[in-house]
């Protein structure tokens, strides 16, 4: 029996057992993720799982099941019919999509692999790296996830998919005698050639032996050049401050800059949904609501907060498809995110430093008060000092904190587009950017 | 289950490499209730269960999961398993590590339940939880949200060198949660608990009470309350929960063994405490922290851990000497150690990986340096400082020694009376120096537990730990930053 087909006799089966109605979300999903440290696979992971969210609704009173129990379907929905017969009406319960939408056609790439494939890759990469006195250790995981997912509701709206994502970190240490020199980089796609692991080693391994014999240096503001890993560490909190949830748990440091200019306006940027080589393109949300392209900032602007059809509803607006699954429940988020490229290189812009630093690294990121956007996290994984427009060593590393908004207040993107894979099991691409300002607070101790 | 368990153990024994298999059946069921704002939000039911089949071949291994329990899907699995484990040997460690020899075990341990809160009725669940979310409203109080989470896993571990042992690991725990705004102020307060107990752990908390409370504090925090004193260096005194935050970044991450092996290093980062600092000065000597999974009712423990090793007291800081690790079978071997028993896996799918599980700051004996009855007394020793309380934020460096640490509530201690009420207390330090300052301790102490920490990149998997001791002081801290 096709995924389709069990979707058809859950629906079926909730309507007999009295729900008003009802949706379910089945997917397979082929999960690989093979980790290595210290120059071998310390973990291979490999998980073949059916999961099932069923949500059903009498009246306002909704209960939601999930789990793999895919051969029981009565008990599946009798408990989560059990929850709804039982619960207080939830007033806010916007619902289900009734009416068919039109989702885009093409949907994510559907690359197969298999785990000795991933590990054969980690074992070239590890051979082909030249682990000597500079680099000693190369760690690393490569992660692979491949879904067949079917929704359907009572309303007979069908939203299907079948696709694949590939991300993976590469870390090594160089040393110096008792001097460690760390550096790392992520990487997402679609597939594993994509990757590029070859030129991403390189790249890893250069900087790690560039960031040996690290100095001290003082704390203050320094004209900045984030490397696209930091980039995409701090686009976190913009992320996390455009979700609409955060507008209603007072969290969001964008609360009502619709229209206004937040960052320079050289800085845009895209919710790519429709960018087929993005890691985390989509057609539709779980909400089934389709997912549309999007540029919501736009020339340093404000122009759209991320929506479901729960924050669309308390807020007076339409949803943009944008939920997702979260650690605490749905939440709406910006998941396929492009920092759209200057015109000027990394290097161009390394050049245009007199007295600065270059971040590869951000590290435990968090807010220190979220509704007003300050910010503290540490560098790691290398920082460089830039003098009179070039790279001149390595720093120790620094605590940093600043308010995310002031930091892209005067900013400008390069061309050195690089995709990672990103918290809330998003995606995005981004150059490295400058900034003119960004505050290291304290010192570190490595 | 016995006789698949035997048909896995028959197909892999002869295979040449072939060292040893475990098999870990999770039966799980969890439920949610909460309410927001006084309406039911992301409730739900959660059950699924399957088996993760774990190889050792030739000093690699290999792992797979399946929600497919019949006899083929579990034998498909074992497959799997092992040729994930033969595709890891191709990638093996240069110097082959054998693991821990420990005993093994044919035993049954279920965590004490008085009421199981999947035989109550749902609406006198529900009915606490709206009570709790309705008081916490009011006043300044805008957003609110009361949490209740139940889970209740039957574990059956099978391993080819003997063990049968059947655990049920039950967790029990509510949150109160409340966003107050006024004139451009908000401030946010979240008081929880949760323990390896049934509903009791609810009832004992209180969650009316902790509600009426995080409505009173957080009108306070946004009307009478002073902001922290910048750059303020001085004495800080931290509650039980608070400290539990610090001792999980700061002593619980760093003597992780995987991480400090180098194995965390694509996710999680190193460590500073090293084996070459085993023995050396961690803290002062009021320093005692222990981990204890075989304490009974905290968050995280057990009777073995998922190897089959039998949880047991391990000293982490003994008088401020840096003396142990959390380990498993295969890192405490690479330092010629036995196992610590932190070997745990979140679910049937996920690896077991060393995790966390209940780690606190001892309290000290009547009479010794440092000890204090409570915290009263505590606050009238200290001439200049702050009393912080409950964590809202929290930063710290890939090796553990920079941490800085958000509260959500603090009160300014002036010649040993509290002066103010304060928000946005941080404070800042480096791991060794701040635990090297410490000066008080009282004879009072409680543990918490916190069912979220995540580890394991890039299977993540979310752990269950407790962490407190007593209300704590220490000295020349950097706070206000």
């Amino acid at each position: 029996m096709n995924l389709t087909e069990i979707s058809k006799l859950i629906i079926e089966e909730a309507k007999k057992q009295g729900a008003d109605n009802s949706q379910v979300s089945i997917s397979r999903i082929k999960n690989i993720g093979t980790r290595f440290g210290e120059n071998h696979i310390t973990q291979n992971v490999s998980r073949n799982t059916t999961e099932i969210k069923l949500i059903t609704q009498i009246a306002n009173q909704i209960g939601v099941f999930r789990g793999t129990l895919i051969e029981d379907i009565p008990r599946m929905v009798n408990s989560a019919l059990t929850l709804s017969r039982h619960s207080a009406a939830d007033k806010d319960f916007p619902g289900f999509v009734e009416d068919q939408p039109t989702y885009r056609k093409a949907g994510r790439n559907n690359y197969q692999t298999n785990v000795d494939e991933i590990s054969d890759t980690i074992k070239y990469l590890i051979d082909q790296t030249e682990v000597s006195d500079a680099i000693r250790t190369v760690a690393g995981n490569i992660h692979y996830i491949q879904t067949e997912t079917v929704n359907l509701n009572s309303f007979d709206v069908l939203a299907k998919n079948t696709g694949s994502k590939i991300s993976a970190v590469i870390n090594m240490a160089a040393y110096s005698g008792e001097n460690e020199s760390r550096s790392s980089a992520r990487v997402a796609a679609t597939n594993l050639e994509d990757l590029q692991m070859d030129k991403t080693a390189e790249r890893v391994a250069q900087k790690a032996v560039d960031g040996l014999n690290q100095q001290d240096m003082d704390t203050g503001r320094y004209e900045t050049v984030l490397g696209p890993d930091a980039v995409n560490a701090l686009w976190m909190f913009m992320i996390q401050a455009t979700s609409a949830e955060a507008l209603i748990t007072h969290r969001s440091f964008l609360k009502d800059k619709i229209g206004a200019d937040i960052v320079d306006k050289g800085i845009s940027v895209l919710d790519a949904t429709d960018d087929l080589q993005h890691y985390a393109n989509r057609r539709f949300d779980i909400d089934l609501v389709p997912s549309e392209p999007i540029k919501y900032i736009d020339s340093g602007v404000l122009k759209s907060y991320a929506y479901n059809r729960r924050t669309a509803g308390l807020l007076g607006v339409e949803s943009n498809g944008r939920n997702s699954t979260g650690f605490a429940g749905e939440i709406p988020l910006f998941q396929t995110g492009v920092i759209l490229p200057g015109n000027r290189s990394e290097e161009d812009l390394i050049s245009a430093i007199d007295d600065g630093i270059y971040i590869t690294n951000l590290f435990y990121n968090n807010f220190v008060n979220a509704p007003e956007g300050t910010c503290t996290g540490l560098t790691k994984d290398g920082l460089f000092r830039i003098k009179n427009g070039e790279i001149i060593g390595s720093l120790k590393n620094f605590r940093w904190m600043d308010s995310i908004l002031s930091i892209f207040r005067n900013a400008e993107a390069a061309n050195n587009s690089v995709q990672t894979s990103s918290l809330f099991g998003g995606g995005f691409i981004t150059p490295s950017i400058k900034v003119s300002s960004f505050n290291l607070s304290s010192k570190g101790k490595h | 289950m016995e006789e698949i368990v035997e048909k896995v153990f028959d197909l892999l024994s002869n295979r040449f490499g072939y060292q040893l298999v475990q098999l870990r059946f999770v039966d799980h069921k969890e439920e949610i209730i909460q309410y927001r704002n006084g309406l039911p939000y992301n409730c739900g039911f959660n059950e699924n269960k399957g088996v993760g089949i774990r190889i050792r071949m030739n000093d690699a291994w290999g792992f797979a999961a399946t929600d497919d329990l019949s006899n083929e899907g579990i034998l498909d699995a074992a497959e799997l398993s092992w040729r994930t484990a033969k595709a890891s040997s191709r990638v093996s460690r240069k110097n082959k590590i054998k693991l821990s020899e420990e005993k093994v075990y044919d035993d049954k341990f279920t965590v004490k339940i008085d009421k199981d809160p999947f035989d109550m009725n749902y609406e006198e669940k529900a009915s606490i939880i709206e009570e709790t979310n309705l008081a916490t409203s009011g006043d300044y109080v805008k957003m609110t949200l009361a949490s209740y989470r139940s889970r209740d896993q039957n574990i059956n571990l099978y391993t080819s060198d003997g063990n049968r042992i059947e655990q049920r690991i039950m967790y029990t725990g509510v949150s109160v949660m409340g966003v107050a705004v006024n004139a451009g102020e908000i401030q946010s307060r979240n008081l929880q608990n949760f323990k390896n107990r049934g509903w009791e752990a609810v009832e004992e908390f209180n969650p009316l009470a902790t509600a009426i409370k995080v409505r009173k504090e957080l009108s306070d925090l946004v009307t009478i309350a002073e902001r922290c004193p910048v750059n303020l260096c001085g004495s800080l005194i931290l509650e039980p929960y608070m400290l539990g935050l610090t001792i999980h970044e700061s002593t619980g991450h760093p003597t992780e063994l995987d991480r400090v092996l180098g194995y965390e290093a694509d996710f999680a980062g190193t460590s500073w405490m090293t084996p070459d600092k085993i023995g050396t000065q961690y803290g002062n000597e009021l320093v005692n922290i222990t981990q204890d999974p075989s304490m009974h009712d905290v968050l995280g423990s057990f009777k073995y851990d998922d190897e089959g090793v039998k949880a047991r007291p391990v000293s982490i800081i003994k008088n401020g000497i840096f003396t142990g690790y959390q380990s498993d079978r295969e890192h405490a071997s690479i330092l010629g150690e036995k196992s610590s028993g932190n070997s745990r896996a979140e679910n049937f799918g996920n690896v077991p990986i060393i995790r966390m599980n209940n780690m606190y700051l001892e309290t000290p004996d009547q009479g010794s340096d440092g000890s204090f009855k409570n915290i009263e007394e505590l606050i009238e020793d200290t001439k200049n400082g702050i009393y912080a309380l409950n964590w809202k934020s929290h930063s710290i460096d890939d090796k553990r020694l920079n941490f800085q640490f958000n509260t959500q509530i603090g009160y300014r201690i002036i010649d040993g009376e509290i002066k103010a009420m304060l928000k946005d207390v941080t404070y800042q330090g480096i791991s060794p120096e701040f635990w090297g300052s410490t000066s008080g301790l009282t004879r009072e102490s409680q543990i918490y537990g916190l069912p979220y920490c995540g580890k394991g990149s890039p299977t993540m998997q979310v752990g269950i730990v407790s962490h407190g001791g007593p209300w704590t002081r220490f000295e020349d801290v950097r706070m206000g930053i």
